[in-house]
Order: C-alpha cells, then structure tokens, then sequence
C-alpha cells in the first residue's frame, strides 16, 4: 500500500499518524515546543524530497526520527554557541525562555534531563519515552548499539544523581 | 533483574515523568500546512525551472505561479529538470482529481490525544471516516486598488475530493485572516465538481442565486471560485464551467455564466503583496521568518511589526523580482513574546503611503 502513495500523500498518512509525536520527542530534546515544531517540519519536508528512495512507511518514519535528533542536536550547539557569544542578556531575558516544560510541576526528571549531554538525552529519550528497541535508538542516533548502552546508562546514572541531589 | 533493583524503580519513575510531560506538549493545528508550504516550494521552483506544464502544478502551488513569469528564477540545483514528457513522473504527478484515498488504517486518526485541546482543527477523539486534507482556499479582501484576491490554507477532515472540499471552504466558512472575505450568500454550497470534457465543472446549489453584490465584487467572487477550484485540482488551464442545480445559468449576481471561463490574468485579480506566513493567528518563536509574493515596483516590499499599536520593528526586503508576482522573505529577530501584528507593504512611489498591505496578527512565545 506504502508503496503506492506518492510524496503527498506520505506527508499525509505519516503526518497524521506521527508529528504530534515526533514534537513530543524533539520538545523532550529541545527546549519548547514551537521549536521542536520547526524542526520536525523541517524533517518532514527533507522526507517529501526523499520519498522516492524510502517508498515505505516504516522506513520514512525512522528516515523521520534520525533527522529530528539530528537537526535537534545541531541546533542545540549551534544556539549555545550563540549563546555564548552573546553579551550579557537583558534581564527580562533569562524569564523570557517561555520554557512551558521546565516550569510543570512534574517536570524535575525532564529539567534534570536536560543538563545532560546532548547524546544522553537522546538515549534516555528514544528509549524511556519513545519506547524504540536499542537497534532503533541506534539507527535514530547514528551509532552503536554499544554506544547507544553506554550513553543510556550514563544517563540514567547522571540523572539520578542530578534528581537525589535536588531533593 | 528483579523487582527491587532500585535502578528498575528509577526506570519507571523517569518513564512516568516523562509521559505525564510528553502529554503537556501540544502542538499546533497548522504543521501540515505549513509542511505543504515548503513542499511545494520546491516544486514551484521545479517548474519555474522551464516545466511549464500545469498538470504538474499543485494545489498548493496555485496556478498563478505557473501564469505568471517567473521561469528565469533559479532552481534548486539538486533538482534536475526532467523534460515536459515526464510530468508524469510518479513521484510527483498529481491524480486528476485527487480524491482523499480511502484510508488504508482508520487508526491514524491521533487516538493517543496526540493533537492538544488549542487545535481547532482536530478530530477531538470522535473517530471519523474523514480525512485530513490541507486545500487552497482563495478569498477577497479590500486593497488600495479595490477588491483583490488573498489565498489561505485551510486544513480540514474531508471525505469529500479536494476540489469540492476547497470549494465549500470558500463559501461556507470564515478566513482565518478577519480581513478577507468571501461574498457569497450563506448556504451557498458546492455539490460536485467534475474534470470532464477538458473542463471543469462546478456545480452549485442555488442558494449561490441569492447572492447580491456589485457586478465588480461578483466578477472578482466568480474568480475566486476559479482560483479556488482550479488550485485545488492543480489545473490553471481548464476553463471551468459553472453549473447551478446542474444546469447552466446566466449569471450569478450579474456576472455572466453561462459558458466555461477562464481565469483572469493575476496581476488583475490577485492582490500585489501577500503573506503566506505565518498564518493569521499563528504562534512563532522568537526570531521568525515571514514570507509571502508581491509584485512591487522596483522588487521592494516593506514591513513592520505592530505591537500595542507602536511599530515595534520595520524594515524592508526585495522580492526576487519587480513588477511580477515573485517570493519574498525576511526575518524578524528577538521579538519579546507577546501579541502582534505583521504588516507587509508597498510603499507608494508618488506619496510613500503604504499601499498593498496585508496584515496578520501572531503571538510570539
């Protein structure tokens, strides 16, 4: 059936199925929503121009997820390179990051989390709130599965740490 | 591993922490929308780069692209330009008349409340045999130059073709822009539309008789309905043939209709400087780009962010052409949160008054 939809109607069917959480993921990975909108857009455009060469759902769909970790990732360093170099933000500034996340309630584990290296995160992410198998962290994150165990658990170390020394 | 490993009961924890965030987030209603903006960028640019074959236009396209003279612009280099012959290229050659596909599994409906509560646009939970289509929508709004066409996307459940779900759209609903509008009497509907015969064929049913407007605004509505349904079918060329109850008839409000007619020449009918995005309404970052078409003398077009009703940030850009319909963009930066308006405008040669304006309100978070 995948097969014979054209490069419309994949961004249809998989849109329909799959942005609301794709943006979940990369929200979990970025810092707001209207951020992780646009990267999951923009991953949902690169799909339509390859679509011809995945002619499969499933396969778009990981085509999908390892473009929003990677354009996640990218812009992340590129914003605290930015930031960086910033001079010293205006004071409204720091309260200005509408951080919906960060400002939930349940949110200690998800702001721990983000003190995480970028790779840890993904780990910790792809598998504790996207459910994927290792071989689909893998694949999502572009390493190893060896890689993607040692990233998990130094996450999940990290995480605990940065939790039990909070309360 | 047994049930008492602390590390399997932090597990958990982070599992249900994360879940309970994950369902705070929710996006907005207009991503596919704004996906179909950006795909079909790229075929415009494949058409601009010398295909000038309208089966190949798409609905989000809107034919105006292909009418218009734009074909000198640059293309995408990684996109190779097939000659005509292949327009049927599988990839990208449209159905005629794209009916919704039967759904292969009626669960991509979101049943996981995967679309928030802010999402006018969502099923809510009720299941429906409809589906999400996304349907250029043309409407009229008031310009310096008088009444004009403006275009908006609207994204709907839909069981019903494209074109007729554009079509319906444009009569029944509201634009999202408060400054468009559409008028066609209410009820009006459209009951099938047909490609049959190398025409176009739309029938109405006769509540549009009702309709009494000015003999100029019912030329301008009668066009409407030919961009609307011509964009929808990605077919520029076709003349379309209006039928009421199925019969042809000589007018609606004045403006003749008994034969098949063409599209009128953009430059006559469509307004001169429009903003694609981001949509009326919309909710933007920070720093976020603003694009839209003008036909600006000497290519520049220019803008100004209102909020509060001070001019918060201005400035100018230019379009990638004058005196013809061509894209433009700019980018807004650091803009505290907040609501405002985007303005976008020609200034006047003779006077500097702003002239062509479009406007859209957004909040910045």
């Amino acid at each position: 059936m995948t097969s014979r939809w054209d490069a419309d109607d994949a961004v249809t069917e998989l849109y329909a199925a799959h942005y609301a959480s794709l943006v979940r993921m990369a929200a979990m990975l970025m810092r707001n929503t209207a951020e992780a909108e646009e990267v999951v857009q923009d991953a949902f455009v690169a799909m339509h121009g390859r679509w011809r060469r995945l002619r499969d759902a499933d396969k778009a769909l990981s085509y999908l997820r390892q473009t929003v970790v990677n354009t996640a990732r990218s812009r992340l360093r590129r914003r605290s390179v930015e930031e960086r170099h910033r001079p010293a933000p205006m004071p409204h500034a720091a309260s200005a990051e509408h951080d919906v996340l960060i400002r939930d309630e349940h949110s200690d584990v998800l702001a721990a989390l983000r003190t995480l290296p970028a790779r840890q995160r993904e780990a910790v992410v792809l598998r504790y709130y996207v459910e994927l198998s290792e071989a689909e962290i893998a694949q999502a994150m572009g390493v190893s599965r060896g890689a993607v165990k040692s990233h998990t658990s130094r996450g999940m170390s990290a995480l605990r740490t940065a939790l039990e020394g909070r309360s | 591993m047994s049930g008492h490993d602390p590390m399997d009961e932090f597990e958990a924890r982070v599992r249900a922490a994360l879940q309970r965030d994950g369902e705070q987030i929710h996006p907005h209603g207009d991503g596919l929308a704004r996906i179909r903006e950006r795909t079909a960028e790229g075929r415009r640019n494949w058409l601009m780069a010398g295909v000038v074959g309208l089966a190949t236009a798409t609905a989000i396209v809107g034919a105006f692209f292909v009418s218009s003279d734009l074909l000198d612009l640059s293309s995408e280099p990684e996109r190779a330009v097939p000659p005509a012959a292949e327009s049927t290229e599988p990839e990208r050659s449209p159905e005629p008349t794209p009916t919704p596909t039967p759904s292969p599994e009626p669960t991509q409906q979101q049943d996981d409340g995967t679309t928030g509560p802010s999402d006018p646009e969502s099923p809510s939970g009720q299941p429906a045999p409809a589906q999400q289509v996304t349907v250029p929508v043309y409407y009229v709004g008031e310009t310096t130059t008088g009444l004009r066409l403006f275009r908006e996307f609207h994204s709907v459940q839909s069981s019903e073709p494209e074109a007729v779900t554009a079509l319906n759209e444009m009569l029944q609903k509201r634009p999202a822009d408060p400054d468009y509008s559409s008028p066609w009497a209410p009820g009006s509907r459209a009951l099938s539309v047909d490609t049959g015969g190398g025409q176009i064929t739309v029938d109405l049913n006769a509540a549009v008789l009702d309709t009494d407007v000015p003999r100029e605004t019912a030329d301008l509505m009668v066009q409407q309905l030919i961009y609307t349904v011509q964009a929808a079918l990605q077919d520029a060329g076709s003349p379309v043939q209006i039928l009421v109850q199925g019969q042809p008839v000589s007018d609606i409000s004045g403006s003749p209709t008994a034969e098949g007619l063409a599209r009128a020449d953009a430059v006559d009918v469509q307004a001169l400087t429009w903003v694609i995005e981001p949509f009326q309404g919309a909710t933007v970052p920070q720093t976020f780009q603003v694009k839209g078409i003008a036909n600006a003398f000497e290519a520049t077009v220019s803008w100004q962010l209102v909020g509060d009703g001070q001019v918060v940030k201005e400035g100018f850009t230019t379009a990638e052409e004058g005196q013809t319909f061509s894209p433009y963009s700019f980018t807004i930066r650091q803009v505290p949160p907040g609501s405002y308006t985007v303005r976008v405008f020609q200034s006047s040669p003779e006077d500097g008054s702003q002239t062509f304006v479009d406007t859209k309100a957004i909040t910045v978070e």
